[in-house]
């Protein structure tokens, strides 16, 4: 059902609200740049079992 | 697709507008949340998955007796549509050549492939015509060239299908198609025995397209060549990733510009135009509607980056936008269905009602040259349904693999987070896909 308008364009409001969020948290969250991290060459539960 | 505009592709949600962006986007973050808590190690195995098919199964398909008739049905298929388009009627309301072009090939080898797996492979003509003139061209080792070329042909040959499907102004016309479909055989025969056969696995933009979607098949091959039954999830991740991103953004991108053209706002821009400055508007906008969503993926990745594990000593650096390119094959296959499922079903039947006289000199071969397409086989509100459901089925299917390559690549205190951009991708995408569905 198209309504068109602005009616519709408000409707965005919502899911562009959920975007910005994520985008924002995941700007907010991320790791610090340039800095080593003891997990990076670790491995994971997950490949030693695929090693075993 | 002047085809596609003409008749019912379209059809009114059979719920409010808001409800079907909300429920989209509702869904994608639902899935995420359940396979964040559920789905915590990487489980896909990609080519190394599936359960085989029986001997018997797999010696029928691998035959030569098998190939020879597939190659032989396709280059008679190709040569009737070729006789069809450049010597019957000038008008796709009287010349089949346009629905089977457009239809039963284009989107017929989406369905055939979703269901069956790499078929056109089997079929492709051009591989056959290749093959005749490979004697005359080939030289051992030129195939190590397309290397460097990586998709690029493939991405070269679509771009012109999709112009032409899209953009031209009188996309329908036969003599276009057959003009088209003539220089295509030429150039990719001409390729194809210059490079030997690869040169269609990278160069063959119909051939790299069909085998894509072949990987949401329930029928693929495993890594040992095995015939196999596996999840669609695995076929994703079964075979290359590498430089498959922009073949898929052209898709991507194209199915929502053929969404936007049918905005009334559209039309009613491009019916003040001349039919020269209509394919330069159009043309620039299939271009910006490329870059857009292209500048979506590459934002969602740059986004991604910090969070990605570092290589081991020795190992090779993450390709970020590779390793995610597989997920926006079910993108491209939800947006597919949703924009032509009406339209195949429609116009589809025009191209077995034409076919009684090809040729436009009244025959009636197979006595359906005066009946007309049924538009009651399906409903508004079952189109509107198959449409969404798409849209929103295909977004699932993205995210499922989008995650579990996210287990392997992102740092293993960020699983969740590291997601966050291409979690915003997806609904961002689903609001698009939706939005353009619904603006009849």
């Amino acid at each position: 059902m198209h309504q068109g308008g602005w009616d519709e364009a408000l409707m965005l409001l919502g899911p562009l609200a959920i975007i910005a969020a994520l985008i924002y948290t995941a700007r907010k969250k991320r790791p610090p740049d340039g800095e080593e991290w003891e997990d990076d060459w670790e491995e994971e539960d997950w490949e030693k079992q695929a090693d075993d | 697709m002047i085809l596609a505009h003409g008749l019912h592709g379209r059809s009114d949600l059979p719920v409010p507008l808001w409800l079907a962006l909300y429920t989209g986007a509702a869904a994608v973050l639902v899935s995420f949340v359940v396979l964040a808590f559920l789905w915590t190690e990487p489980r896909l195995r990609g080519a190394r998955a599936g359960r085989p098919l029986p001997e018997f199964v797999q010696r029928t398909a691998d035959s030569t007796l098998v190939s020879a008739v597939a190659r032989t049905a396709g280059l008679a298929a190709l040569l009737v549509l070729l006789i069809t388009a450049w010597a019957g009627t000038d008008n796709s309301f009287t010349n089949p050549a346009s629905t089977w072009f457009y239809v039963w090939f284009w989107l017929g080898f989406v369905a055939l492939s979703l269901l069956l797996g790499r078929v056109y492979r089997l079929v492709n003509p051009l591989r056959l015509l290749a093959r005749a003139l490979q004697p005359v061209l080939y030289r051992p080792g030129r195939d190590a060239a397309l290397d460097k070329l990586a998709y690029w042909p493939a991405i070269v040959s679509l771009a012109a299908f999709l112009w032409l499907e899209l953009v031209y102004p009188a996309s329908d016309s036969p003599r276009a198609i057959a003009m088209f479909v003539t220089l295509y055989t030429v150039v990719m025969t001409i390729a194809g025995a210059y490079f030997g056969p690869r040169w269609f696995e990278r160069g063959d933009g119909f051939e790299v397209y069909f085998t894509l979607i072949a990987r949401l098949s329930p029928f693929g091959r495993r890594d040992d060549h095995r015939l196999v039954l596996r999840s669609p999830l695995d076929g994703l991740l079964a075979g290359p990733s590498r430089g498959l991103t922009p073949v898929l953004l052209l898709i991507l991108g194209s199915t929502t510009f053929d969404g936007v053209t049918r905005i009334p706002g559209w039309s009613e821009f491009t019916d003040r135009l001349s039919p020269v400055w209509t394919a330069v508007a159009g043309t620039v906008a299939l271009a910006a509607t490329i870059g857009a969503l292209s500048l979506m993926y590459v934002g969602a990745m740059w986004l991604t980056r910090p969070y990605l594990r570092r290589p081991r000593p020795g190992d090779q650096p993450i390709d970020l936008y590779g390793a995610f390119a597989h997920s926006l094959i079910p993108l491209a296959l939800g947006y597919t269905i949703a924009h032509y499922f009406s339209f195949a079903v429609f116009q589809g039947q025009a191209g077995y009602l034409l076919a009684s006289d090809p040729l436009g000199r009244g025959w009636d071969l197979f006595g359906t040259a005066g009946a007309g397409i049924d538009y009651t086989v399906l409903s508004t509100a079952l189109i509107a349904l198959v449409q969404v459901a798409a849209i929103i089925i295909g977004h699932i299917i993205a995210v499922v693999s989008a995650h579990d390559r996210a287990l392997q690549l992102i740092r293993r205190d960020y699983k969740k987070t590291g997601q966050y951009p291409a979690l915003a991708l997806m609904v961002g995408y689903t609001v698009i896909g939706i939005v353009l569905v619904s603006s009849v």
